[in-house]
């Protein structure tokens, strides 16, 4: 190739520079104008819902009563036998309609709705008792007011007088804040119920007992001034022979506390357990010979989120057990570590003669599939709990309870949900779980 | 020449070709957006955080920041954490991102991470007092169980009021309850009344055996008024809410009825309600209804309650308020029918004067003045309540004059006088209360306490 072919097929030093200076950085620019670039993914930590392997236990679960329209607000549900037909049945109350329901099975397979009482504003709690020791079993109502956080006084106890069948309610107690339960009891020893009382309220609460003068009298008395109290579960705690009282605060502070019955009405307040972590999320007080060795323990769900509209699982969310040390000495031991638990209930679930319990939740993480909403707590005889979950639906579960519904001497479950909070998605609130073939 | 600039050329292209491939390789982009699962939601609020998630995509703090806001609000705590701490790394100065950032990872209960980041928050400072911050760092030592350094975060909070409040209660707690007293005293000055003070005070006279202070401080926190908040995730995160979607839609209507225009704001209200799903809006009917009330839209208002009274249990106060739109609508008899309905599950004295009103306008003039005669009692203890105490007296004792018999005016004539320090009249009426009911239990230990 001569010189001259060459520098006909050579570009000019003025378009090469013009290349390399403006037409490629141009091309460049545009093309990293218009590239998006890598978009990373963000790490996320994982859900703080918790899970566990299935349960083996044989339960067939159904739903119990007609669904709504509207999201359920079960708030207290119970397996007892209200009409002592020798069946049990199931008692519930019900916020969203402002009642208290009785579920009793017509026949084992079926179920037949009966209202005990209406306008009953947020019940609580039903506690079963022969108020006028006439035979036959009467209701004690725990009435909120409202389930929505109130501090002013709206809540009341109400007794259902049980006329063969009929119940006609008596105002027992009014001018107090926001009653989240009621318990029956000779305080006195004077041969009558009286009852202790739980005010929740809201910032300001109380315990009380209602000592029963007769003739439909209740005269009040104070126990104790905080916000918070759930419960009031009695029982002979120190074993002398007389009922005392336990209380779970739940507002600001995370505290059990004792009352001892020093009889003629006179009670030593004693503090049994607290946390100083205020989002602890207490949610309730049950008591139970969880041991199996004669004295009367307690129990304590935790994880009430309430705080908030949108909750969340939190590690020391599950259940502690006050095991009774006698002298009123209690040994707290954390049992299970599920999330949002809100509920416990105690029964022989398999049948080997230990005290199993069941934990319901009404908040995990419900975002997430195969989060737990019903666990049950399999003891080995020796208090070692290994937890299994039998459900991740129905969710918000705030109540659960033991019992034999089907007969066949094996304790069954009952629970009830509250959805205050989306997901929406149960229009049901009361299911069971019968012992039996696997669902 | 002309044979080197070739070569000059190529590597001048070769240089840059790698420069550029570089740039494209290494061109960082704004992360993925976390994808949560909006379907829980109201449909109205998915678009809105849809958008928010759109919005993100280009890549600036405040876009990230908003979004993981959003998340957060809404209870997508993994996605919020995420989304903030991108957002802190586009703006490390801004507090509000750093707080936010922080508040997530409390809400995951990654304590020692939040707590780092509250302390940097703390050092930028900015709409929050820098006490909140070290309040909040205390107590997320106190979720750790860990007094000494939840108490050392609280005195770096210094005078912030929950803070103050967080170290008396652990002095209460720690059996130093007479040390705790002139913090107590310290909020009473700041916050006069305060429910949560009195409330503790109530505990530091139980500890220190001080039952007369015990009852001083129980009956104040019954007038209190306000609320010293302890938590504030609600204040925290409801305005974030009030933006977008179905509570965008409830905050203007709020605010149009606080401008006074209360005819737009029920309107507003009214296509909410008919626009959300009925499970988002069952708790919301009640405030729409009065609204519609207040507007003067009675027959709108009747619609919703009506509706709504399909669906579920009417509160007392829906009651209250279907009565006065059927009052408003003339149906008298079915208005006096819902009020007495609401009073027997919720006496309330304004009721109780519109029963006094249409009684007397029947011509029942003795039913009409029970009715006031109700009224004078529940207004009275509302005003005792509400530390009105002149009121208050005045209607008690109207009250007490109707029911000589009743003993619910007299004890709260007597908690008047015990809140105004007149201990021996408290007590004569206090006696005067059990005289008619000798059951009453508050009476006759407040009598038993002052006695001693």
């Amino acid at each position: 190739m001569s010189a001259a072919t060459s520098d006909r097929h050579s570009i000019s030093p003025a378009v090469q520079w013009m290349t390399a200076g403006l037409v490629l950085p141009a091309i460049l620019i545009s093309l990293y104008l218009a590239w998006p670039g890598h978009r990373v993914r963000l790490e996320q930590f994982p859900s703080n819902g918790t899970s566990h392997p299935r349960s083996s236990l044989p339960l067939t679960r159904e739903a119990v009563g007609e669904g709504a329209s509207v999201p359920p607000w079960v708030t207290n549900v119970q397996i007892v036998d209200l009409d002592q037909d020798g069946r049990n049945d199931v008692l519930a109350c019900d916020a969203r309609f402002d009642r208290v329901i009785c579920y009793r099975q017509a026949d084992r397979a079926s179920w037949e709705e009966f209202v005990i009482g209406t306008d009953l504003p947020a019940p609580a709690h039903a506690t079963v008792a022969d108020l006028d020791g006439d035979g036959d079993r009467d209701l004690v109502v725990a009435l909120l007011g409202q389930v929505s956080p109130n501090d002013e006084t709206i809540g009341s106890v109400v007794w259902l007088e049980n006329l063969q069948g009929r119940f006609v309610s008596h105002s027992l107690l009014t001018d107090v804040r926001r009653v989240a339960d009621v318990q029956a009891g000779d305080l006195d020893g004077d041969g009558d119920l009286d009852l202790a009382v739980a005010v929740f309220g809201y910032a300001r609460g109380e315990v009380l007992w209602l000592e029963n003068r007769g003739s439909k009298v209740w005269q009040p008395h104070q126990l104790f001034v905080a916000a918070g109290a759930i419960h009031v579960p009695l029982a002979d705690y120190d074993g002398d022979g007389d009922l005392d009282i336990a209380t779970v605060i739940s507002q600001d502070d995370e505290e059990v506390w004792g009352f001892e019955n020093l009889g003629k009405g006179k009670f030593q307040t004693r503090r049994l357990f607290r946390s100083l972590n205020p989002d602890l999320g207490s949610a309730g007080l049950i008591r139970a010979d969880l041991d199996n060795d004669g004295d009367q323990d307690l129990i304590l769900p935790a994880g009430d989120n309430l705080e908030d509209l949108y909750s969340y699982p939190q590690p020391y969310h599950g259940c502690y057990w006050l095991e009774n040390q006698g002298a009123w000495k209690f040994e707290v031991r954390r049992i299970a570590s599920v999330g949002g638990t809100y509920a416990a209930a105690v029964g022989d679930l398999d049948g080997d003669g230990d005290q199993d319990l069941v934990l319901a939740c009404m908040f995990n993480d419900w975002d997430v599939a195969g989060h737990d909403s019903l666990v049950h707590l399999e003891n080995d005889g020796r208090q070692n709990f290994t937890t299994w979950q039998l459900e991740e639906r129905p969710t918000h579960l705030v109540t659960v309870g033991c019992g034999d519904l089907n007969g066949d001497g094996r304790d069954d479950i009952v629970a009830g949900a509250m959805c205050i909070a989306p997901p929406f998605r149960e229009s049901k609130g009361i299911f069971v779980w019968k012992s039996g073939d696997r669902h | 020449m002309s044979r080197r600039i070739p070569w000059l050329f190529l590597l001048v292209i070769a240089i840059e070709l790698l420069a550029g491939i570089s740039a494209l390789v290494f061109k960082s982009a704004p992360p993925q957006v976390p994808e949560v699962n909006l379907s829980r939601l109201p449909d109205s609020t998915a678009a809105a955080i849809q958008q928010l998630q759109r919005q993100a995509e280009t890549g600036t703090a405040a876009a990230w920041q908003e979004l993981g806001e959003a998340y957060l609000a809404y209870g997508y705590f993994p996605a919020a954490e995420a989304s903030l701490r991108y957002a802190v790394t586009l703006a490390p100065q801004s507090f509000s991102t750093v707080y936010a950032h922080a508040y997530s990872l409390d809400r995951l209960c990654r304590l020692p991470e939040a707590e780092a980041q509250l302390t940097a928050a703390a050092m930028l400072t900015g709409g929050r007092p820098e006490g909140n911050c070290w309040y909040h760092i205390g107590l997320s030592h106190l979720r750790r169980e860990d007094a000494e350094q939840a108490e050392r975060g609280f005195r770096r909070a210094r005078d912030y009021p929950p803070a103050v409040h967080a170290r008396a209660r652990l002095m209460i707690r720690n059996g130093q309850s007479a040390g705790a007293l002139p913090l107590l005293e310290s909020l009473r000055t700041e916050l006069p009344l305060d429910i949560q003070t009195e409330m503790l005070a109530v505990q530091a006279s139980r500890e220190q055996g001080e039952l007369i202070a015990l009852v001083q401080a129980a009956e104040r926190a019954e007038r209190s008024q306000q609320r010293l908040s302890l938590s504030d995730h609600w204040e925290y995160l409801q305005p974030i809410r009030n933006r977008y979607g179905m509570m965008a839609r409830f905050a203007r209507s709020m605010s149009l009825m606080s401008e006074g225009k209360g005819g737009q704001a029920a309107d507003e209200y009214r296509a909410l309600l008919d626009s959300e799903g009925p499970e988002y809006t069952d708790g919301m009917f009640e405030q729409g209804a009065r609204l519609l009330l207040l507007a003067g839209q009675s027959d709108q208002a009747l619609t919703i309650l009506t509706r709504f009274q399909s669906r579920l249990s009417l509160s007392p106060g829906a009651r209250h308020l279907l009565g006065d739109a059927l009052a408003n609508r003339h149906r008298i008899d079915e208005a006096i029918a819902q009020w007495e309905s609401g009073n027997r599950l919720r006496p309330d004295d304004l009721v109780y004067q519109s029963l006094a009103t249409v009684h007397r306008q029947q011509g029942e003039g003795g039913r009409a003045d029970t009715e006031l005669g109700l009224a004078a009692l529940y207004g009275g203890v509302a005003a005792y309540r509400a530390n009105s105490l002149s009121t208050a007296r005045e209607e008690l004792a109207k009250a007490s004059r109707i029911f000589p018999k009743d003993p619910r005016p007299w004890f709260y004539l007597a908690e008047i006088e015990l809140a105004s320090l007149q201990i021996e009249k408290a007590c004569a009426l206090y006696q005067c209360c059990l005289e008619i009911d000798p059951n009453h239990g508050r009476a006759a230990e407040r009598l038993s306490i002052l006695r001693k």
